[in-house]
């Protein structure tokens, strides 16, 4: 039993130190690189171990001479994210955790704008959403201004400026008095993203009807059909014409053709008669011949 | 161009919208088809009915249509609104 004691205390000696030496840092990794650049690991020791490097979507493997420097290409990781590199030898693992971030620089715009058809003169109505991404398509989150342009095909133009936040930016614009093809423009620094914006005419505004005899019968024609802004209101559209006469009505609609409606009709002495469009009221007349 | 002629609400018992459907134009129309809405006085859609008339529109010749309005709605039954889609041989109107 006496000889065992010697090595016990040997033993527990040694295993003391071990715990009081400082961990040793078997190689260093860098805290962030760009997504796309090059970058490099420095290891410490001697002998051969494996360099793992693990990430979304990517996976990378390297064999290391212990105490030099891992050299990695441009375009070795190019999606943003956590990444775990681990360094494997004969005796040891170690492991450390970095970042790739989104490369600084936006290279494609995901542009949506809403909708792609409507009427004139409604305010913000039109929106548009930009996600900026660089190269690798990775969401760029560093605020950067957005420049938002909505031009008509005369040449008028609304502008905005937004700040991208957590790589997205979005604005809302009026859609303008003039029906046509309308072009809205997203740009960051020189990257753009265009879509078409289609305006057509509003409701009907000022609807007027004119009413004369024909024979036995009457015509009943409006004037040409027009938006509050003077666009021409497109063919097809509904202008219901309605008779009233003795406690009954009667209706009659009939599409705009070449910007005008127009019925003929037999209509009493007395009736009153009235036109609309929709929602939308024109004028009335009382007839009495 | 169809007029829907004399277009009249009859109250409750056998509520019903009658009316005419007068082919205006010059050309027979094979089908026709009336919908009626109906609203309540603040302009809220009670109900909805519709019918084809079993004939052809000759023109100038009235067609009438009756539709029927259940008897519990037609009490809330305060406007109407008629419209009527046509279908010719060779064409829609």
């Amino acid at each position: 039993m006496r000889p065992r004691l010697p090595f016990l205390l040997i033993g527990l000696a040694v295993a003391a130190i071990h715990l009081a030496l400082p961990q040793v840092e078997r190689f260093s990794s860098p805290k962030a690189v760009e997504a796309g650049a090059g970058f490099s690991m420095q290891s410490t020791g001697n002998g051969k171990a494996t360099l793992y490097i693990i990430g979304p979507g990517q996976v990378l493997k390297r064999d290391v001479q212990l105490g030099e420097s891992t050299t990695f290409s441009p375009g070795s990781l190019c999606y943003a994210g956590r990444y775990l590199a681990v360094l494997a030898g004969e005796s040891f693992t170690e492991s450390r955790s970095f970042d790739v971030a989104p490369a600084s620089k936006p290279a494609t715009l995901s542009f949506i704008a809403k909708p792609s058809r409507l009427p004139v003169g409604l305010h913000d109505g039109i929106t548009g959403a930009v996600y900026v991404f660089d190269s690798y398509h990775n969401l760029i989150t560093t605020p950067m201004p957005v420049t938002f342009e909505l031009s008509t095909a005369s040449g008028t133009a609304q502008k905005r400026t937004a700040a991208s936040s957590d790589g997205a930016a979005w604005t809302s614009m009026d859609s303008t008095a003039r029906q046509g093809i309308d072009k809205f423009v997203a740009h960051v620094g020189e990257i753009y993203s265009a879509r078409i914006v289609a305006q057509v005419p509003g409701d009907p505004c000022g609807l007027k009807m004119s009413a004369r005899q024909i024979g036995e019968r009457v015509q009943l024609i409006t004037d040409p059909v027009r938006d509050c802004n003077g666009n021409a209101v497109p063919d097809g559209t509904v202008v219901t014409f309605t008779a009233r006469y003795g406690g009954k009505q009667s209706t009659i609609d009939e599409p705009l053709k070449h910007g005008v409606a127009e019925v003929i009709t037999q209509i009493h002495s007395g009736t009153t008669l009235s036109v609309a469009s929709g929602v939308v009221m024109g004028n009335q007349i009382g007839w009495d011949k | 161009m169809i007029e829907i002629g004399d277009e009249q609400l009859h109250a409750a018992p056998d509520a019903s919208l009658t009316g005419n459907l007068i082919n205006q134009s010059g050309q027979i129309v094979n089908v026709a088809h009336v919908l009626g809405t109906f609203y309540d006085k603040s302009g809220q859609v009670v109900w909805v009915a519709d019918q084809y008339v079993d004939i052809a529109l000759l023109p100038q010749n009235p067609v009438p249509f009756d539709i029927h309005i259940p008897e519990d709605l037609a009490k809330n039954v305060s406007s109407q609104r008629t419209v009527v889609a046509t279908y010719s041989f060779g064409g829609v109107q």
